[in-house]
């Protein structure tokens, strides 16, 4: 894969991941209920994690990672990674102050946790804008590509979500989102994978439509219902798997997509 | 000894508010890397990395076969995507049009490799930095040519003022019909083509990049290959 390679999905597919969780986990973290608000205070803790770790992969990514300082002192108002790493920035600053015990800073949590839920919808998007922006790679063009990725993101959080912890009210809350999210992941992604038909060969698209679709969308769309913690862990694994394997996809068959 | 002539002159041969261009007649090519092989010296270029390529293209027809070559370098276009790309503003543009890369801001995140259609930039493996044709800024600065232009045996690279409509060689490209290679990009490039034809952009690619990793380090990698074995 080049220029964008392994680090690269891997940053996208954590950061999509902690911005699912970190909405869905702002939202219990602000219940009433003490049980509800600590599940929420964890979903977030691990959606700072998740981010925090894929923020590592993408200073790797760069050739000259002791530079990184430089994306963060200038600022290009056109570039989607300009904003992105700020916005990253705001996430993570603003995740784990919604994750720490509320404690003496009890004033501050109602504006940490609406900057979270906006940095997460930035985190969620973003990275679909910094695709579209390498418009030498005709495959990112599409306009599916932004609401496939952000619903991929929030998919992925909202599975995570239901499988942390014990059973509660934050879990039934994205158990339901589940149902919505998928369906609309389901819907997305077949509309995206038609409207490359054009351009992409038949083992590429035979396999998005086998991992990203049936595996990754479908089969935990239909096992939605199931209570057990063994169907919720292997339902959050698939459409994790699937969520990552969206990314691998879109990154090597987009730049692999070249006349010989 | 006579003096070289980058000693006698000065600051009077900068040239300002112009476009500079370059003119690329596909009719007068014959592929022979006078261009790539000069820039290469005349900029150090390290192993791997091409500041200017020649593409060939064939064409099988039924009682002959077509072979094309068609000089690629940066286009130095006038809605230059890279400059966008950049988040640390490392790609800006002189006076005269050109773009070109202030590899002190450069940290190597790739999204200018990744936002050219054209395949011009590439990552220097010794420095980690974005690199690409800058129309050798140090010879034009001086009144030279670049070191393609000054080297193609035909004539076909002409270097030239595409703002100034009075210049020979922007009468000449407006006559001869030159335009753009990919022009449904929207980029407005500097360097136009001569006898461009369309089944050369559909042989070069369906409107993505080059990938240089692809198909020049696989060329000079057999070459050192035959060279260990002899």
């Amino acid at each position: 894969m080049y220029p964008f390679g392994m680090p690269i999905v891997v940053y996208l597919f954590l950061a999509g991941v902690a911005a699912g969780m970190a909405l869905f986990g702002s939202v219990a973290a602000s219940s009433s209920d003490p049980d509800e608000e600590r599940g929420g205070r964890t979903a977030v803790a691990w959606a700072a994690a998740c981010s925090l770790v894929g923020a590592l992969f993408l200073v790797a990514d760069l050739d000259r990672p002791g530079d990184f300082g430089i994306v963060l002192l200038t600022a290009n108002p056109a570039s989607a990674i300009a904003w992105g790493v700020r916005i990253l920035v705001v996430f993570l600053f603003s995740a784990f102050a919604v994750a720490l015990p509320s404690g003496a800073w009890r004033g501050l949590d109602t504006g940490s946790l609406w900057t979270l839920r906006a940095a997460a919808c930035g985190l969620a998007v973003y990275p679909a804008f910094v695709l579209r922006q390498a418009d030498a790679f005709v495959l990112w063009q599409g306009s599916m590509l932004v609401p496939l990725i952000a619903i991929s993101s929030l998919h992925g959080g909202a599975c995570a979500v239901a499988s942390i912890g014990r059973e509660s009210r934050a879990s039934e809350r994205a158990r339901s989102a589940e149902r919505v999210l998928g369906g609309l992941q389901l819907l997305l992604a077949c509309l995206f994978i038609v409207g490359v038909a054009g351009v992409v060969e038949r083992m590429p698209a035979a396999v998005f439509w086998l991992v990203v679709v049936v595996v990754g969308t479908l089969v935990p769309l239909c096992a939605v219902g199931m209570r057990q913690r063994s169907a919720v862990a292997g339902r959050c694994a698939l459409v994790l798997l699937g969520a990552f394997a969206l990314r691998y996809w879109l990154l090597a068959v987009g730049q692999s997509i070249h006349s010989s | 000894m006579p003096d070289l002539p980058w000693e006698n002159v000065g600051p009077a041969f900068k040239k300002t508010k112009k476009r500079s261009a370059i003119l690329v007649e596909l009719d007068r090519c014959t592929g022979c890397h006078a261009c790539s092989v000069s820039c290469k010296t005349e900029h150090e270029v390290g192993l791997g990395g091409f500041r200017m390529r020649v593409r060939y293209f064939e064409r099988p027809e039924p009682d002959r076969t077509t072979i094309a070559f068609a000089p690629m370098l940066c286009m130095h276009c006038q809605h230059a995507p890279c400059m966008s790309a950049c988040p640390t503003e490392a790609i800006g543009r002189l006076d005269d049009g050109r773009v070109v890369i202030n590899e002190e801001k450069c940290c190597g995140n790739k999204a200018c490799i990744a936002a050219c259609p054209y395949g011009a930039i590439f990552i220097n493996q010794d420095t980690g930095r974005a690199e690409k044709c800058d129309l050798c800024t140090h010879r034009t600065e001086v009144g030279l040519d670049p070191a393609c232009v000054s080297a193609c045996p035909t004539a076909a690279l002409k270097f030239h003022d595409l703002g100034d409509p009075a210049d020979p060689v922007t009468r000449t490209s407006r006559e001869r019909g030159a335009r753009a290679w990919k022009e449904t990009e929207g980029t407005s490039p500097s360097v136009l083509y001569v006898r461009h034809e369309e089944w050369m952009e559909a042989k070069a690619n369906t409107g993505v990049q080059i990938s240089q990793a692809d198909e020049d380090i696989i060329y000079e990698q057999d070459n050192f290959a035959c060279r260990r074995g002899a």
